[in-house]
């Protein structure tokens, strides 16, 4: 790790990070004391059980949530203490989303879903479904942007939700279980597909509970009990 | 234009609820079309209502001769105050704020005699200025009261359309001489009908009263003191100033104490004009308030829709706030989308009304109610309170989708 760190700035550092959630009368501790440094360009596999905090740790680092205690830098700069609008404009230039269950617009078209995060960013409406369009065709839906996404297969889906994750050109992209709703092949070619994007330089983030797939990382960091666990690694050595 | 997107999504997402889409809509549309036919109503009314005062003259004070209230001078209180055409006419002289002044000489219940006919009824004495001060128009080919009649003694008379059915029928009246107390009066003018809902002294409308010139009055039926007198400010807002000077002049003139107010009865009609104005503000306000509380009708409806939609569309929400929407995105979307639908019952319902009022327009109705008018004011008010109704509708529905949290709205618990 020390040979990179020259070179590479810390592009997300948690220090000491916690997440109480309240549940009726109790409180939930989702996250208790997380320290965790992402450098840029890194392929990370956030790995875990159900129930074991990594899709919190997904929400805090794409600014989706706020930890209860302990900090979060982001390119630099301090998240905790953001308002909301503060949070969403971050989300909207730096962080491309992708979920398991896809969660596109149901009765906006594929290249109205992929449009969205531009609506935000406040572009016009040609540029918009220019850039839209061709995200698509980057991958690999060229044909289908008109269709609406129950008219798509599971994994076109899937890969519109991702054209809409890098239409803003976000350095970072947060998966969670992204293949988790695909059969395997579809699967494997969603997993390619963050492959390839990561080759092309952008920091990818896969929260996952499967070892195969948290395999295809540089990194894994392994979750339990709201707990960065045992057994950490980092592939590095082995992918080159 | 960045929200026109979010329109044509929000058009989709009303498919998914068309019948209670339909029912906001009728809500919206029957509660625009009572605010703008109650107001086009009252509009209406008022319109006759200001037309029939504006019938007597506008802005002028009538003016009665009494008597003295206080001791002025030695003389003491309750002497009758009594005023000659001449003193009147002074006052247009003195004056200059004085836009015009007629004194009015009265003789009551006359029977005019044409051939075998009379008609018993007011027979005024008065000057050219009378005409304009109490919209006294002819009919064409007359004419009233002018210089000439008052200077020679004219025996002229000018009748009211009334007077001229009773005695001449469908035949001319002009030219033809008619008599008062056996004294022969050539008809020079009939009253060009009009709408007249108030009258003093003569105790009749214009178009059942005649007019004679005051001078003629004077010497033929040896009336010295005139019964009234009719004034107008030239500046309405200076009518209070003007009146304060008539009694200086007059008091001058005939002696008495200038803060003696007893010693003329007022009739300013100014007055009765703004108490028809508050009148009919009130009455309208009212008559709004029925209409809007149809219209709050459909706003709760357009509301319970946009509550429905946040509800159902909260994990989309979720979604647009993950990808990068602020509040004020989430916030507009709704609240553009509650106002497209007010506007469009809105449009609905003020289009509805115009059919309406129009139809009414043609159709006969009873002369009192008047003819429903969308003035427009009747529109703007109704525009400005769509305009309410559909920020209301939807600002707690935006506001409640505004301040979801973006986690719990994708639909992650909490873990």
């Amino acid at each position: 790790m020390s040979r990179v760190d020259s070179n590479n700035e810390r592009l997300m550092i948690l220090s000491d990070v916690t997440k109480v959630y309240p549940m009726g009368d109790t409180q939930v501790e989702a996250l208790r004391g997380v320290n965790l440094q992402i450098k840029s360009r890194e392929f990370i596999a956030v790995l875990g059980p159900s129930g074991s905090g990594k899709s919190t740790i997904m929400h805090i680092l794409g600014c989706l949530d706020t930890p209860t205690s302990g900090t979060y830098h982001l390119d630099g700069a301090a998240i905790q203490g953001l308002n909301p609008n503060e949070l969403a404009e971050i989300r909207n230039r730096k962080i491309g989303f992708v979920f398991q269950s896809f969660h596109l617009l149901p009765r906006a078209t594929a290249c109205e879903n992929v449009e969205l995060p531009m609506v935000f960013a406040g572009i016009n409406a040609t540029d918009r479904k220019a850039c839209a369009e061709r995200v698509l065709d980057q991958v690999g839906l060229k044909e289908r942007t008109r269709h609406l996404p129950n008219e798509l297969s599971g994994g076109e889906r899937q890969r519109v939700a991702i054209a809409r994750a890098l239409v803003n050109r976000p350095s970072i992209l947060l998966a969670d279980e992204p293949t988790g709703n695909l059969d395997s092949r579809s699967g494997a070619e969603i997993l390619a597909l963050f492959e390839e994007l990561h080759t092309e330089g952008r920091t990818v983030i896969l929260v996952t509970h499967d070892e195969m797939i948290a395999s295809r990382a540089q990194r894994v960091i392994r979750i339990l009990d709201g707990r960065i666990g045992q057994g950490s690694s980092d592939n590095h050595g082995r992918k080159e | 234009m960045r929200l026109l997107p979010s329109l044509v999504l929000f058009v989709r997402d009303l498919r998914t609820q068309k019948v209670r889409t339909f029912f906001a809509l009728l809500g919206i549309t029957w509660g625009t079309a009572a605010v703008v036919l109650l107001l086009a109503f009252g509009e209406g009314l008022k319109r006759f209502q200001s037309r029939n005062l504006h019938g007597i003259g506008d802005g002028i004070v009538v003016a009665w001769p009494m008597r003295t209230s206080l001791p002025f001078e030695g003389l003491s209180k309750g002497r009758p105050i009594r005023l000659r055409a001449e003193d009147v006419l002074t006052l247009a002289s003195e004056i200059p704020e004085l836009e015009a002044v007629s004194p009015e000489f009265s003789l009551w219940n006359q029977p005019i005699v044409y051939g075998n006919r009379d008609y018993r009824t007011y027979v005024g004495g008065v000057y050219p200025s009378f005409a304009d001060l109490r919209h006294i128009y002819p009919q064409a080919g007359g004419r009233f009261i002018n210089e000439q009649d008052i200077e020679q003694r004219h025996r002229v008379i000018f009748i009211g359309d009334g007077v001229k059915e009773e005695l001449f029928g469908d035949a001319e009246a002009v030219g033809e001489t008619l008599f008062v107390q056996g004294t022969g009066f050539v008809v020079i003018g009939v009253l060009r009908p009009k709408l007249q809902s108030s009258t003093y002294g003569s105790g009749n409308a214009d178009g059942r009263i005649a007019y004679i010139p005051a001078s003629t009055m004077s010497s033929v039926f040896g009336q010295d003191y005139v019964n009234n007198f009719i004034y107008r400010a030239e500046d309405p807002q200076r009518q209070a100033f003007v009146t304060r000077r008539v009694y200086q002049v007059l008091s001058r003139i005939c002696g008495f104490d200038p803060a003696d107010t007893e010693t003329l009865m007022l009739w300013d009609l100014s007055e009765m004009n703004k108490i028809i104005f508050y009148f009919f503000l009130g009455f309208n306000t009212l008559l709004g308030l029925c209409g809007v509380f149809t219209l709050m009708v459909g706003g709760i409806a357009v509301a319970n829709i946009m509550y429905l939609l946040v509800g159902q569309k909260t994990s989309e929400i979720g979604i647009e706030m993950a990808v990068g929407a602020k509040r004020r995105h989430i916030l507009a979307q709704f609240l553009l989308q509650a106002l497209v639908l007010v506007a469009a019952g809105g449009m609905a319902g003020l289009l509805i009304s115009w059919i309406l009022t129009t139809i009414m327009g043609i159709v006969p109705l009873p002369e009192q109610i008047g003819v429903p008018v969308m003035s427009p004011l009747v529109c703007l008010v109704t525009v400005v309170l769509l305009g309410i109704v559909g920020l209301l509708a939807g600002y707690f529905p935006a506001r409640r989708a505004a301040s979801l949290d973006p986690v719990r709205a994708l639909g992650f618990g909490g873990l």
